[in-house]
């Protein structure tokens, strides 16, 4: 499918834009009409401004004549657990249902300042606990490709609505692959920047040391311009990297003009735990990729041990991080009178949470108690401990580690959140670069029967363009740019 | 602890109470989940390593303990999601336990 302003990307529109503004209302129509076409279908958002209210936004960008902002007039979808002044901000749970932040995220105040414009809020699985977003308190979000299967998760909701044609640019936060499984489910770009490279200032926290707020696009140059927009040192994040952040739009351009030889390390387990399906179509990509590139695989030992660690470290800081969710000040409430505080907090979370929820914070709790936390907790941080100086020695030796995004096509619904184990260990390649913070991106490399295979690149800290720049080679090999689903 | 105990005594550590069916569910995946979780244990090397808290090795950074004006807060919108009686958070009457 392609219509102008649909599947355009975003770096073009914006010169569009800054000849002439007023096409920026010719643009907004044509996504609500798609939105109204395709959204009772997908279900892509939560929270979708109106029509009018958008246009209004339009008016006054176009009034205070600054057109140089690099997303001038373009319409981004953003994750709903990103706060948004004056949007509703629900985390797909019952407990913020009627949350408005009072404040936007430095995230949303850096977009805003860029010239974009905020669409709606997007579905995600409950606290971002999910890798299907069928755990969204209020409907799941479907695949575009095949309604009859999931987009990924958490961040399903951006993913689906990018190649819906749902949106331009959208956001999303991954702590354990929740841009990139959805990026790798739906046939769009995704990244996880490295720990501190955004800020997490206004991002409702699910496990503080390992959520990264990143982007989703649908080619990599719109990817490398939402990233140089959203990144940079911000004094509200403790955990913010006081690093000067380039301009990776630049940089991309000169690593492509250079033509750079990299050394990439192929791991061979995780190719070897994926389906077939996944195998063949991530395989061929990368042989292609290798006849430009030096490709060696590398063992890689622990590999089941990795989702333990991860699960351990997510359910215990998740159990810290949700505790603040008590219904008094904001969040759910509930009418009780004449108990004891205990009771009442109970009440309040007992209705606010849903299963997934509930049962990551308890077991989160669990591992955290007395006489567990040795056995539990400490390990899993002593084992993340090893998975770093594991991969410092294999960066000494490669630039890039690659690997397919996920080791299962996109499931149907209900497949894989009906047995715990089979869903945490679908994030086995993903969640290594949330562990040791590093940068990791999902590229959209072919079709298996029609439903997409991701290929995906970790770096070490801070070497986001190099991501980027094969990103962009795999992009001009494969043609698998810009892509909109049909939605039928 | 049994099985049904631990889920008690876990549903009173995180305030929340699961229904019926919940805790059916969760009594089936418990198990599991810590038997998962356990395989930890098969990596005798993991004493040599010290717990990894945080990923990067950077002190947190502190600033002067002022208030910092670049984000203002409006009262009236923090407001907003709270139920007000005469310009306070209203909360709901308890009693001691």
């Amino acid at each position: 499918m392609s219509h102008k302003y649909i599947s355009t990307p975003a770096y073009q529109l914006v010169e569009e834009f800054r000849s002439d503004p007023q096409k920026i209302h010719d643009y907004v129509d044509a996504i609500y009409d798609r939105i109204e076409r395709v959204e009772p279908k997908v279900r892509a958002y939560i929270t979708i401004r109106s029509r009018d209210e958008v246009h209004k936004d339009v008016d006054m960008l176009i009034k205070s004549g600054n057109y140089e902002g690099p997303l001038f007039g373009i319409l981004v979808a953003v994750k709903d657990n990103i706060s948004t002044r004056g949007i509703r901000t629900t985390c797909a749970s019952k407990m913020l249902e009627n949350y408005v932040p009072p404040y936007d995220a430095t995230v949303i105040r850096r977009l805003k300042s860029a010239g974009a414009i905020v669409l709606g809020k997007t579905n995600m699985d409950e606290f971002a606990m999910g890798s299907t977003t069928e755990t969204s308190a209020f409907y799941p979000t479907r695949n575009p490709w095949d309604l009859s299967r999931v987009p990924g998760g958490s961040s399903g909701g951006s993913a689906a609505a990018l190649v819906a044609g749902e949106a331009t640019l959208a956001l999303g936060s991954d702590t354990g692959g929740s841009i990139r499984n959805p990026a790798a489910f739906t046939a769009t770009f995704g990244l996880k920047p490295t720990y501190g490279l955004v800020s997490r200032y206004g991002l409702i926290a699910y496990a503080s040391s390992m959520d990264q707020i990143g982007p989703l696009a649908r080619n990599t140059r719109d990817l490398a311009l939402l990233l140089s927009v959203i990144a940079g040192y911000d004094e509200h994040d403790a955990t913010s990297l006081p690093v000067v952040v380039p301009n990776f739009v630049k940089l991309l351009d000169e690593y492509v003009h250079r033509e750079q030889r990299l050394r990439i390390a192929i791991v061979k387990e995780l190719f070897e735990r994926s389906d077939i399906s996944v195998q063949s179509v991530a395989g061929k990509a990368l042989d292609r990729l290798c006849s430009i590139h030096e490709c060696d695989e590398i063992e890689l030992r622990y590999t089941k041990h990795i989702v333990a660690a991860y699960y351990i470290i997510a359910m215990a800081e998740a159990s810290s991080n949700l505790a603040r969710y008590d219904g008094i000040r904001y969040g759910l409430k509930v009418e009780v009178e004449n108990r004891s505080w205990i009771d009442v907090y109970t009440e309040v979370r007992t209705r606010g949470f849903g299963y997934e929820v509930k049962k990551r914070i308890a077991l989160g709790a669990f591992v955290l108690s007395a006489g567990y936390r040795d056995m539990y907790y400490i390990k899993a941080l002593r084992f993340r401990r090893m998975l770093k100086e594991m991969f410092n020695e294999i960066f000494k030796r490669f630039d890039l580690v690659a690997s397919p995004t996920m080791p299962i096509l996109p499931p149907k619904l209900g497949e894989l959140v009906a047995d715990p184990i089979k869903m945490y260990l679908a994030d086995i390649n993903t969640v290594i670069a949330n562990l040791i913070g590093i940068p990791a991106i999902s590229v959209p490399v072919g079709f298996y029967n029609g439903l997409p295979v991701g290929l995906q690149f970790m770096a070490p800290p801070l070497a986001e363009d190099k991501l980027l720049y094969v990103s962009q080679q795999l992009e001009d090999m494969l043609k698998l740019r810009d892509l909109i689903a049909e939605v039928s | 602890m049994q099985r049904e105990d631990l889920i008690s005594y876990l549903e009173r550590l995180v305030l929340v109470r699961f229904t019926e069916s919940e805790r059916k569910r969760i009594m089936e995946e418990i198990n599991k989940i810590l038997d998962f979780f356990k395989s930890l244990d098969e990596i005798k090397e993991l004493d040599n390593y010290e717990p990894l808290f945080h990923v990067h090795d950077i002190e947190g950074p502190t600033r002067e303990d002022e208030p910092s004006h670049e984000v203002e807060l409006q009262r009236s919108d923090v407001m907003l999601n709270a139920v007000l009686e005469k310009g306070y958070v209203k909360a709901p009457r308890t009693i001691e336990e």
